[in-house]
């Protein structure tokens, strides 16, 4: 599919990073989504891997600073998340993705790619400042570093790119379409004439007198520092470190009136000089392609998300990127570990414990069983995350993964929140069941979590078949997560995987997660054990 | 410019926390009553003592404590000229503090109050720094030693008449009374940048000039006077303008303040020292300067060592001890209880500590040796709190100091590892001795351990020396130490009888 050919395609040109030919993935109504974000912990997943975006708190006293460019990053944040919230079954699209994350993991391509976000970044503030700018020569000094970072981004891009060579198709467009931009008189002349402006600004000299409430502005005299002659002459009781006694000047965010008024006759000192920069500005106003300012939007896709996995890697989290299969063959996932425990985890550095799930030949249900809180319902969530993850073209946390993209994700997770009758709770559950089986087809992964609680457990269990019986028709993947032991063994093709007890000491949560028949028993025996009260410690204990 | 009464130049002891093992060390010798004794109420001399001696647990140099022998001898025989000097050094310091505590250590928003502040602390200073050096020319003759010669040498060579005049000068210029000139580049935003103040306001243009457009060309602006605005960014320009210049005054005055505070420091070694030689000699405790020696087979000689922070608490002169032992090896002292064992311990101990510092010690005659750190490991009173964890706490503390000992250490132990049964308390310290010889550490203990005092007797090791505490006729102790071993039991029923009376045996 990779290889068709680029006669075909809407344009050979750069476009984006995520949807290189143009065709974005369909996007779901918010109200789609909503439960599955909640259910897998995506939202959280989202907020550790790409919260950097998100509007900075301040407090209202705090008027320092250059104020960030919020509106920017608001929007980039949105964006992201629709893309989030958008995962892709287009095996094309998604491989492509794949090349490009797999490009943008190498740090010869990284570096020079964050180097290019951070000068975006310059820039952006630059063409703020210079656009709001109250006096006249400072607006000029600020538009001439954000045209100066602009070019010299795209000049270190060129090269960074050109020096890594990148192997995803995307990118070699971009560097493509980079080079011709580059290569263009109209970007040359740009570049000649900010460097040439920014080197005379650089040695304009002049001195300033201020005596009483009157300002002069002069040629530089040029003369030594008085600050070395006092030193100087003090130097003989130099010793070891003194405070600073410097005073800190808070950097004001624009021109004082009267700096201002001093540039303005730095100007008449120099007035060529300043009538070029003047009409430099005027003729190129508006210099920033629309390409390079999508791309600095794409980036934080793959760079936040290598940056999380790279902070998950700490809590023990492998990542890789999945290789996609067709929806007969088998899925295979080893050691995958629920990202949205990363950060709580790094917090208490602890090392979070990954688990393996495969489904082979016919299987298509996995039911975990085993004592509560052993990492049974995060499994559940892992399995969900991978199939979405992978669909988004982002490497997923797991050593290994073989996998086919799911058209659709559905949870149904117990909701607590929901206080209702008992009836109407079950009600309720069977209804979302429903709608689930209605929209599901046989290449969508369901994931269910203690669904039938709220009933007896005669009736759990046969609700419990049911809905099996329904699932194995349909054929769909599927993990569920309950206490009823008899729906592992509903058939032969029923995956049964078991939380794990420390044998030793069974309050020690292991949050192991294998596959083996389960045993509902083993947890309690254990338990016993530890307060010897098994049988053979009773029989012990008590004197015959 | 530097005091350099406690090390010769090329030897100055880099600031810093003192040995770690001080705390220990400290306690242990009990030298908060030597310190009290040299501070003589004044905390600031307790102190400066006090980083010294803390110090001196530490490696020794012999150079280091030749010199300061050399010059406490000086101070001892001028002790009211040493204390005239201190006296203006501490005035100046005080001046400093009572004058300008606010202006300069709360610097706030404003580079012209730091200028302000900084010119009138340096002209002060320099009034006091004057008087120091008229004082020291007419001291010179007095004093022998190489440090307070430096010292003297530095004051008149350094603060000589021409440059006070320079000094003076400039800091009349620092007023600005015709205005401030500055030197700038166009920074980011094109906003005045990189400010250079200049010495003096530059060229003017008079009236006429302007009319005939003659001079330098110049344009000028003035504030509105209603501009609050403006006349507050054109006070933040001139503290920019000002503000490395003031940095400058400010800060070379604290250098100034740094030396009267070096001064005063080294100084205050040597008035607590003459503090501390005054008590003891009017109790009649013998003091002399130790001799140094070296080499492997040196030996220790004293002739009426006493512990001198005993005798600083009793009031009176304690039986002093004589010896003549091998520096290196070890020196077991074994005896009655309450016989003195601690009291001789803690003697030899002081004496070492002081040797270092290049003070006096407490005896008729002492010669010793420079060794490269003291440590100490004595036996902790019972803690209440602590159940059957004192063999860990004491081998926990033992852990801690092997850290720190070094060939030629000197590990001054009272009764360790006494917390657990003879049998296995003996084996550990014969162990941990047998480990420290081996590194060449020397080992002055106390130890009711007979069983390792046994091992270490038998062994015959020449390096090996034995004192023990004798028991005198009717139960009272005489604090002298006598040569050889007491490998009997201690004298609990001697003790016993003392305190509830009858005969003990």
């Amino acid at each position: 599919m990779d290889e068709t050919s680029p006669s075909t395609q809407a344009s050979s040109g750069f476009h984006s990073l995520l949807s290189p030919d143009g065709q974005a993935p369909v996007r779901r109504a918010v109200e789609d989504t909503r439960a599955l974000f909640q259910d897998l912990f995506l939202e959280r997943i989202f907020e550790a891997a790409y919260g950097s975006l998100a509007p900075r708190r301040r407090s209202p006293y705090d008027s320092q600073g250059p104020q960030d460019d919020e509106p920017w990053r608001t929007e980039v944040l949105e964006n992201l998340r629709n893309v989030f919230a958008s995962p892709s079954s287009d095996v094309a699209l998604v491989r492509e993705r794949q090349d490009v994350a797999r490009d943008l993991a190498r740090d010869d391509i990284a570096t020079p790619m964050r180097r290019f976000q951070a000068s975006m970044a310059v820039m952006r503030e630059g063409k703020r400042r210079a656009h709001k700018a109250w006096s006249r020569i400072e607006g000029h000094g600020w538009f001439l570093d954000a045209v100066q970072v602009y070019c010299h981004a795209l000049e270190d891009l060129q090269a960074g790119l050109e020096r890594a060579r990148p192997e995803a198709r995307t990118l070699e467009r971009l560097l493509a379409d980079v080079s011709s931009y580059r290569a263009a008189p109209e970007h040359a002349a740009l570049c000649q004439g900010v460097d040439g402006l920014r080197r005379e600004l650089d040695e304009v000299r002049y001195a300033v007198r201020i005596a009483g409430d009157e300002v002069s502005v002069l040629k530089d005299p040029g003369s030594e520092d008085f600050r070395t002659v006092v030193e100087r002459t003090f130097a003989r009781f130099r010793r070891g470190a003194v405070r600073d006694y410097r005073c800190k000047f808070g950097t004001n965010e624009w021109m004082s009136n009267v700096e201002a008024n001093i540039v303005d006759r730095v100007a008449l000192l120099y007035p060529d000089l300043f009538g070029r920069i003047r009409s430099f500005r005027a003729e190129h106003d508006d210099f920033a392609d629309d390409r390079w300012l999508c791309l600095d939007r794409e980036l934080p896709f793959f760079l936040l998300w290598s940056d999380f996995l790279r902070r998950a890697a700490k809590a023990g989290v492998e990542s890789c990127l999945p290789k996609l299969v067709d929806p007969a063959s088998d899925t295979e996932v080893s050691d995958a570990c629920d990202l949205a425990l990363v950060d709580q985890a790094l917090g208490s550095d602890r090392r979070l414990v990954g688990n393996d799930f495969a489904l082979q030949g016919a299987e298509r249900m996995i039911v975990v069983t085993g004592p509560n809180h052993g990492g049974k319902t995060t499994l559940a969530r892992v399995f969900g995350q991978v199939h979405h993850i992978a669909g988004l073209g982002l490497a997923v946390p797991a050593r290994n993964a073989c996998l086919s993209l799911p058209d659709r994700i559905f949870t149904h997770f117990e909701r607590s929140e929901d206080i209702a009758t008992q009836r109407g709770k079950l009600q309720d559950d069977l209804v979302r069941m429903r709608s689930i089986l209605d929209a599901a087809s046989p290449r969508s992964v369901i994931v269910m979590n203690e669904v039938f609680s709220s009933t007896s457990l005669e009736d759990a269990v046969w609700l419990g078949r049911r809905v099996m019986e329904r699932l194995r028709e349909l054929g769909c993947r599927c993990l569920f997560v309950t206490f009823l032991d008899e729906l592992a063994s509903f058939d032969s093709d029923t995956v049964s995987m078991v939380a794990l007890v420390d044998s030793g000491d069974p309050t020690v949560r292991t949050y192991k997660v294998i596959r083996k028949p389960s045993d509902g028993k083993a947890y309690a025996r254990a338990l016993a054990s530890k307060y010897r009260v098994t049988r053979e410690w009773l029989l012990r204990r008590i004197a015959s | 410019m530097k005091s350099r009464l406690l090390a010769p130049e090329d030897l100055n002891e880099p600031d810093g926390d003192p040995p770690v093992q001080w705390a220990e060390v400290s306690s242990d010798l009990e030298a908060g009553v030597l310190l009290d004794a040299m501070g003589a109420g004044d905390e600031y001399l307790r102190g400066a003592c006090l980083r010294v001696l803390a110090r001196a647990c530490g490696e020794a140099s012999a150079r280091i404590i030749a010199y300061r022998q050399a010059a406490l001898r000086d101070a001892l025989a001028n002790r009211s000229q040493v204390e005239a000097v201190y006296a203006i050094v501490l005035e100046a310091i005080e001046a400093r503090k009572k004058n300008f505590f606010f202006s300069l250590d709360s610097p706030g928003r404003h580079a012209s109050w730091t200028l302000r502040s900084g010119i009138e602390i340096t002209q002060l200073m320099l009034g006091y720094l004057q008087r120091l050096r008229d004082q020291a020319a007419s001291l010179r003759g007095a004093f022998a030693s190489e440090a307070f010669q430096d010292l003297f040498e530095q004051l008149e060579r350094e603060l000589e008449d021409a440059w006070i005049v320079e000094a003076r000068t400039q800091l009349k210029l620092l007023e600005f009374r015709r205005g401030l000139l500055f030197g700038a580049a166009l920074g980011p935003g094109n906003r005045p940048q990189g400010l250079v103040l200049y010495a003096g306001s530059g060229p003017r243009a008079r009236w006429w000039d302007r009319l005939l457009r003659k001079g330098p060309s110049e344009f000028s602006f003035r504030l509105h006077p209603r501009d609050e605005a403006g006349a507050a960014a054109l006070s933040e320009l001139h503290d920019r303008a000002i503000n490395e210049v003031a940095n400058a005054l400010a800060q070379s005055a604290d250098h100034v303040l740094g030396f009267f505070q070096e001064l005063r420091a080294d100084l205050a070694f040597y008035l607590g020292c003459a503090n501390l030689h005054h008590r003891l000699t009017s109790l009649g405790v013998a003091t002399c300067f130790p001799e140094l020696v070296e080499g492997s087979g040196a030996r220790m000689r004293a002739s009426d060592l006493r512990d001198p922070s005993l005798a600083l608490t009793l009031g009176r002169t304690p039986a002093g001890n004589d010896f003549d032992l091998p520096v290196r090896g070890v020196i077991v002292v074994t005896g009655a209880n309450q016989g003195g064992k601690s009291t001789f311990l803690r003697s030899l101990g002081l004496a070492q500590c002081m040797l270092h510092a290049g003070m006096f010690v407490a005896a008729g005659t002492f010669t010793g040796a420079p060794r490269s750190g003291i440590l100490t490991h004595y036996k902790r009173e019972e803690d209440a709190s602590m159940q059957g964890g004192k063999l860990d706490e004491e081998l926990a503390r033992m852990s801690a100091s092997v850290e720190h000992l070094r060939p030629g250490s000197v590990w001054l132990s009272n009764e360790s590892f006494s917390s657990t049964n003879e049998r296995e308390g003996s084996q550990i310290l014969l162990d941990v001795v047998g480990a420290l010889r081996e590194r060449e550490i020397s080992v002055w203990m106390v130890t009711h351990l007979f069983d390792a005092a046994r091992s270490l007797a038998v062994g015959g090791h020449d390096a090996v020396a034995f004192l023990r505490a004798p028991r005198a006729a009717g139960g009272i102790r005489e604090y002298r130490l006598e040569q050889g071993v007491e490998l009997n039991t201690s004298y609990g029923a001697d003790v016993y009888a003392q305190v509830f009376g009858g005969t003990g045996h």
